[in-house]
């Protein structure tokens, strides 16, 4: 392999490493489980690399790497058959060790339920709270990539918060009695 | 935003991500590798690149050599079509080149809701997914551009929002 190659292959790999939890979080919001989302994420990089021809196969801009993830979870779902696999995802995101939220990162009884929270969350609000924390996505950014207007994109990400801060006040209630 | 919004915010903001797994991470480099290698094909370079096209127009070469070579209604001498259609589909991958495949998907603005025997709340909504590939013809350097679009219907539990 020349020189070039060699140091190309070291930026995508950096920018890899930077990018796959946030890339591989926004694939499990797509997905049934861990392996699933990598695989995803592999098929992605394929897809990258050939849309950045044009650009000297340089890594790509991380919105451009949330569309490419987005249209093949689309795609992966159409295949497995959407409705199934919603159900499915729906008790799978109850188990903590198929989190895709780190549970070893934090232990305060109420990152715990956020956790679990988050999960639970139709999937047009958790993939707005995907993209904009753990994406660092703009609302203008998610806006183009999910086909909505910045102000949709704002009010999905406030909804969201609302919904999460009633649940946990509720849970907590409840926890204390 | 009022401060207790803030507060959750902050909160998810402290939920990390798990890392991708070792294997993972490997097989990814792997093929970051094979990528700038070049050993590694992209669906742009594929040989069958042209994929449904090529299948279709594989698929009416194939009639009309198995038509020509005398396979029609009641005269089958047995097995030349299957031989004639890898014949074609060789004819077209080697003589057209893939210039562009682009693939999106449209949202429905107006899903449909009823409510399910089960008393569930949900909803109809129509993605639509437009397919736009580009091939040129390498002897004649014809250009042609097909775009197809299918429709999915999605039937989903309503969201609460």
């Amino acid at each position: 392999m020349g020189k070039k190659q060699e140091s190309l292959g070291s930026q995508w790999k950096s920018w890899l490493d930077e990018s796959a939890p946030r890339l591989l979080a926004y694939a499990r919001s797509r997905c049934n489980n861990a392996q699933e989302a990598e695989d995803l994420l592999q098929d992605a990089l394929i897809k990258l690399w050939a849309y950045q021809e044009e650009r000297e196969h340089l890594p790509p801009d991380l919105p451009l790497a949330f569309s490419v993830m987005r249209y093949l979870g689309l795609d992966h779902g159409r295949r497995k058959g959407r409705r199934q696999k919603r159900d499915q995802k729906i008790i799978q995101f109850q188990k903590d060790e198929d989190s895709w939220l780190d549970p070893t990162m934090e232990d305060s009884e109420e990152a715990d339920i956020l956790r679990k929270e988050v999960n639970s969350l139709p999937d047009k609000l958790r993939e707005v709270i995907n993209l904009k924390i753990w994406g660092g996505l703009t609302f203008a950014e998610i806006g183009k990539l999910l086909s909505i207007s910045n102000n949709t994109a704002a009010s999905r990400y406030r909804y969201a918060l609302e919904q999460l801060q009633k649940k946990l006040k509720h849970l907590k209630n409840t926890n204390h009695g | 935003m009022d401060d207790s919004l803030k507060k959750i915010e902050a909160q998810l903001q402290n939920l990390i991500p798990r890392a991708q797994s070792e294997h993972g991470r490997a097989h990814c480099h792997a093929l970051i590798d094979d990528l700038c290698a070049g050993t590694r094909r992209t669906a742009k370079e594929s040989p069958f690149g042209v994929s449904w096209l090529g299948g279709a127009v594989a698929a009416s070469l194939a009639l009309s050599v198995g038509l020509g070579g005398g396979w029609y209604l009641g005269r089958d001498t047995g097995g030349a079509v299957s031989s004639n259609l890898r014949q074609a589909r060789e004819v077209i991958t080697a003589d057209f080149d893939q210039l562009d495949r682009e693939t999106w998907m449209l949202g429905s603005e107006n899903p449909g809701v009823y409510v399910s025997r089960e008393g569930e709340v949900r909803e109809l909504v129509q993605e639509t997914e437009i397919t736009k590939e580009t091939v040129k013809h390498r002897e004649s350097g014809i250009i042609v551009t097909v775009e197809t679009t299918d429709y999915h219907l999605i039937d989903s539990l309503k969201s609460e929002f």
